[in-house]
């Protein structure tokens, strides 16, 4: 370096540039010579900036290249990047003149590697779909009210803990169990494997989840590998595969019974929500009562033309009763709410206690016989219901006794 | 297994005598009978629902290789890295 103080005159014939000058003359022939290029290398000392711009230096065995990937452009990226990670980026050099600084403006990154990936993928679900894994007619239904559900997934993920939330709020009377195993890097392939061979050996699961939560496209790479999917097609346990989020799609996803979009909904496909059922089973009873009630109705129609012919008393009150109470059960059942059920019980003990009031038994300790047609012991109301010859099995009050019709004498029309 | 198929079972049996009482194709003793069992089904039924709270359970593999439960401390995990 020329020391300060040499000859003014030779150096007043060059040009004394500013920092400024020089800066810009470096960023021109630096972005001139370099429009945009394709740049491969590893991220570190990565760090996203509270701006949402991400700043990281990408580098190889000998050199490093500081870069930057505004947040418009970053919004765009298919994976998180963090340091470790090998990419290709594409941008422009540019210098940043601030601080002299020349650097890749990175408008567009993806994992390197990742063409092999996707290449892999299609070559095997085309070769096991020809093979025909993903066949329907492979597919086992899942089991709609599951008592046990295996989860085969990392003890420690998010999957885990999102099919137990999701699981416990639907019902919590559903046992999980969960096989742990790794669901990334080397050891997962082989862990799930055998995860799923253990649900099998075991036999107490219904039905078997099997993911975790989302990553980049190598975190779930487990998932599209060969012997995973050969296990899952083995399985005798249903199997629900969830594998990262909506819009991840994996080999395993194509061989399971079901998939789920995501392990929240595999929880949502395995477990039935227990409010739904509890009404289900509410409206069923209901239901029933409103047929014995439609039967008794019957019932006492055919008592009160008895009683116009012996004086036979069947309480119509109580049936009027019962009918208002059926109503409001029914009301009820559609309202499902809380309690519907408990004093739906009660109200189900009453009627029971009501229905035994007007039990035919107590009609026949007075001297009254059923009749019913053999064999099938269809109730004979009419006279019409038998012919000469035909088989009557007649009970009274302690007993009951088979006859053979004599004859028929058939009274005027009637409404049975 | 069998804790599944004995609520599924209930479940459909259930439904076909709710079915089977509607279309009225049974004699009135025969009414009361399914009617009493269609009644005691929903009973048990909405009682398996009612169950307590199971624990999350962990399949291991024990020294012998028996498969075996144990308590799965599925609380306050740490986040998936």
């Amino acid at each position: 370096m020329t020391p300060v103080g040499g000859d003014e005159g030779s150096r007043a014939a060059e040009r004394t540039f500013t920092v400024s000058e020089v800066t810009a003359a470096i960023k021109h022939i630096l972005e001139e010579s370099l429009p945009t290029v394709w740049v491969e290398g590893e991220i570190s000392n990565f760090n996203r900036h509270s701006s949402g711009h991400m700043y990281f230096t990408l580098k190889d065995e000998k050199s490093q290249l500081p870069a930057v990937m505004f947040r418009q452009a970053n919004s765009r990226l298919a994976f998180a990047p963090q340091s470790g990670m090998k990419v290709v980026a594409y941008g422009r050099i540019g210098v940043y003149e601030p601080s002299g600084k020349y650097q890749l403006y990175v408008e567009r990154m993806r994992q390197a590697g990742i063409g092999e990936l996707a290449a892999a993928f299609e070559e095997l679900k085309r070769r096991l779909s020809a093979e025909g894994l993903f066949d329907k007619a492979h597919k086992v239904p899942v089991p709609k009210y599951p008592g046990t559900v295996a989860v085969v997934t990392s003890p420690t993920g998010a999957a885990v803990r999102d099919v137990i939330r999701v699981a416990r709020a639907r019902s919590a009377s559903v046992r999980l169990v969960v096989v742990p195993t790794p669901v990334q890097g080397a050891e997962a392939a082989p862990g799930i494997v055998s995860a799923l061979r253990m649900v099998d050996e075991w036999g107490g699961a219904d039905v078997c989840i099997v993911g975790r939560g989302g990553g980049s496209l190598e975190d779930l790479w487990a998932f599209n590998d060969e012997r995973v999917a050969r296990a899952i097609h083995a399985m005798r346990t249903p199997v629900v595969s969830a594998v990262g989020h909506e819009v991840d799609y994996t080999i395993a996803d194509f061989v399971a019974d079901i998939r789920a979009s995501t392990p929240s909904n595999a929880a949502e496909i395995a477990v039935p929500d227990r409010r739904a059922l509890r009404r289900g089973i509410l409206v069923s009873a209901g239901r029933l009562e409103r047929a014995v009630h439609a039967r008794l109705g019957r019932l006492s129609q055919r008592a009160s033309a008895l009683r116009g012919a012996y004086g036979l008393r069947i309480p119509l009150d109580l049936i009027e009763r019962l009918s208002q109470r059926v109503d409001e059960l029914g009301a009820r059942a559609a309202g499902g709410s809380r309690n519907a059920l408990a004093s739906a019980r009660a109200r189900l003990e009453r009627y029971a206690a009501e229905l035994a009031a007007v039990d035919p038994t107590r009609v026949l300790a007075r001297g009254f016989a059923t009749v019913a047609l053999l064999p099938a012991l269809s109730a004979v109301t009419s006279a019409r219901h038998v012919d000469a010859g035909s088989r009557v099995r007649v009970r009274v009050s302690d007993g009951s006794f088979d006859c053979t019709v004599n004859s028929v004498s058939r009274g005027k029309e009637r409404k049975a | 297994m069998s804790k599944k198929s004995s609520f599924e079972n209930d479940m459909a049996r259930l439904e076909e005598i709710v079915a089977r009482l509607e279309r009225s194709e049974l004699g009135l003793d025969e009414s009361l009978k399914v009617f009493e069992e269609g009644m005691k089904l929903a009973e048990s039924l909405a009682k398996t629902l009612e169950k307590a709270e199971e624990r999350v359970k962990r399949l291991v593999k024990g020294v012998q290789g028996e498969l075996e439960l144990e308590d799965f401390e599925g609380d306050g995990l740490p986040e998936e890295s």
